[in-house]
């Protein structure tokens, strides 16, 4: 990186975080610290967009439209349903509730149990999740640059925990609003410039055809096949659920829209996030697909993580790595001619279809560079779709652009990280310390412990994110993890909210249950780990009625 | 007979209160109506783009 891409991260990043804490300076008690009831709708749907929207998704995005087309935008479809339930009967209720946490409600609706259960379950998945924000694109930029893995969590890290500390609340949502404007002016120009990079003569109408005939463009899936993952029906059937259990008892979501002026100005914040999600996933995913054809016209390497590629052209099989480099440039360039032929004659189905026999060349030598590299170091992952956007910011953008990119990455994990940390010490204090330790606890002792325990928090998740480094599997551990509680916590909201019949030990009980079967399924069976949030929701709520209606419970 | 409840009655008006929206919005029912239609508006977008460029 140039001095300049140095001076735009480190000036972005300061302006962020100094901004945040200068205007939320005045807060110095528990209501402003955790909950802070003075946000417009509008800082209200940025934080929940900034909060949802991690480091990854601005680096996988991209990826996934590049290698498979812009399919991905349908997960997003359920969002918008899910907001206006949620605006409907989540919030009134919570207000009504006068609740700091999603799980106070719990013990008004069950009892202490219950809310204590739920708590702890998001406890235990959060902050581990915390920690793999941080972690996740520190791991890539110390690939791509070089950098220290330890120093980018320390610093990530370390900057998140002084402003949320310092400011709480009102500073988190502040600087996720000028965070966002950094972000999506980076993504904007990225953009631009990946036109504008095109040669003469291509233009944005060629980069769309080109993307179109290959397939980057394609968006609604409407088949109906379990196996496929990214389908309408999927999205809008899957999707809700799965927005509904995160906006709606996830306490890093739900304490930013319990921040607005008003029930109205909450409202108003979650249909904003349902209004402008969509558009712009779609926006990241089409800068994906822009990226795709700019690498029609400049030869991609066969595989994007450098780091991986050098390790496998150094190893045992670097020869026919090397001789699989040469044959995909070959095959590259031959699928450059096609191209320049289709954008003379788009409407000759003879040329398309040449362009995407050359395309499915390119494809497959691509899959063989991926073999070469599991035969190698089975536990090298050969998934480099987080790597695509980078590679063609390091080596396309000019100076500045380059450290805005790397702004926008820092502003994307840090923007998501505040939240959680926020989330943790908030249900830290009201629903453990305040609750279960020190009920006679002031508002000021509550206000020091909540500082002490997003320190705490943010420590835990740096230390973590520095072992994720060394134990590459734990990755997938703390997805594993997140499946275990989700079903169970969201199971136990839809029978407060839906099955007044049910009491207290009835739910409780099943979530015990419901906990019990889904690590029998953990550890005695083969069903993948996403269905266990479905077998969770449907077990509490299954056994609650039935234990309900036969007295059982 | 049932009594009329004061604080029952702006309970519910804060809940239904459209502070901040326009004035042509008359409840919150219109708005969660036009964000589904715009779900759907989205897909037959979508739809199109993908098949104008295909």
């Amino acid at each position: 990186m140039s001095w300049l891409d140095w001076t735009v991260l480190a000036l972005t990043q300061l302006l962020i975080v100094v901004y945040g804490v200068w205007k939320s300076r005045q807060d110095r008690d528990m209501e402003s610290y955790l909950r802070s009831r003075t946000m417009s709708w509008f800082t209200v749907g940025l934080s929940i967009m900034a909060t949802q929207a991690s480091a990854i998704t601005f680096l996988s995005a991209p990826g996934l439209a590049y290698e498979e087309g812009m399919r991905f935008v349908q997960f997003y479809f359920g969002l918008p349903i899910a907001m206006v339930i949620l605006s409907a009967f989540a919030v009134p209720l919570y207000y009504r509730l006068n609740v700091y946490t999603a799980y106070e409600f719990l013990e008004k609706r069950f009892d202490v149990k219950t809310r204590t259960l739920a708590a702890v379950l998001f406890l235990t998945q959060r902050g581990l999740a915390a920690g793999f924000t941080i972690f996740a694109p520190s791991l890539i930029l110390s690939s791509l640059l070089g950098w220290n893995i330890y120093y980018t969590n320390l610093v990530i890290g370390g900057i998140v925990i002084i402003y949320t500390v310092t400011g709480g609340t009102r500073a988190v949502a502040r600087t996720q609003k000028t965070q966002m404007a950094i972000i999506l002016a980076g993504m904007v120009l990225a953009a631009w410039y990946v036109v504008k990079g095109l040669p003469d003569g291509v233009g944005m109408e060629g980069a769309l055809t080109l993307a179109g005939k290959l397939g980057r463009l394609e968006t609604i899936d409407w088949t109906f096949d379990l196996e496929n993952r990214y389908t309408i029906w999927s999205g809008l059937l899957g999707g809700t659920f799965l927005m509904l259990s995160y906006f709606g008892t996830d306490q890093s979501q739900v304490q930013r829209y319990l921040g607005g002026q008003s029930i109205a100005q909450s409202r108003m914040g979650l249909l904003f996030n349902g209004l402008l999600k969509i558009p712009m996933q779609f926006a990241i995913l089409f800068v994906g697909a822009l990226v795709f054809a700019f690498y029609v016209f400049q030869a991609p390497p066969v595989f994007f993580n450098k780091v991986v590629a050098e390790e496998t052209r150094q190893g045992a099989a670097g020869d026919q790595f090397v001789a699989i480099e040469s044959a995909f440039a070959e095959a590259a360039a031959a699928r450059k001619a096609a191209a320049l032929n289709v954008l003379q004659q788009p409407e000759d189905a003879a040329a398309v279809e040449a362009l995407r026999e050359k395309q499915a060349a390119v494809d497959g030598l691509r899959e063989e560079a991926k073999s070469l590299i599991k035969q190698g170091n089975p536990a090298a992952d050969t998934n480099d779709i987080n790597y695509i956007f980078l590679t063609y910011v390091f080596d396309f953008l000019p100076a500045g652009l380059v450290g805005l990119i790397i702004s926008v990455i820092f502003s994307a994990s840090m923007s998501s990280t505040s939240s959680e940390l926020q989330a943790l010490a908030s249900t830290t204090v009201v629903d453990v310390y305040k609750r279960l330790m020190k009920p006679a606890a002031t508002e000021q002792d509550c206000y020091q412990v909540s500082r002490w325990a997003t320190v705490g928090w943010g420590v835990y998740a740096i230390i973590f994110a520095m072992f994720a480094n060394r134990l590459g599997t734990l990755i997938e551990a703390v997805n594993i993890l997140g499946s275990l509680v989700y079903g169970t916590i969201l199971g136990i909201f839809m029978v407060a909210f839906l099955f007044k019949q049910v009491g207290a030990r009835a739910v409780f009980l099943s979530a015990l249950l419901s906990e019990v079967l889904i690590l029998g399924l953990f550890f005695y069976s083969d069903l993948p780990f996403l269905w266990y949030n479905v077998v969770g929701c449907v077990v509490v709520v299954v056994a609650s009625l039935v234990g309900t209606k036969l007295r059982f419970w | 007979m049932e009594l009329h409840n004061p604080a029952k009655t702006n309970e519910k008006a804060v809940e239904e209160s459209l502070e901040g929206m326009p004035a042509f919005v008359r409840s919150w029912r219109q708005v969660y109506v036009f964000l589904l239609l715009f779900l759907v508006l989205l897909v037959l977008v979508f739809s199109w783009f993908s098949e104008v460029w295909r």
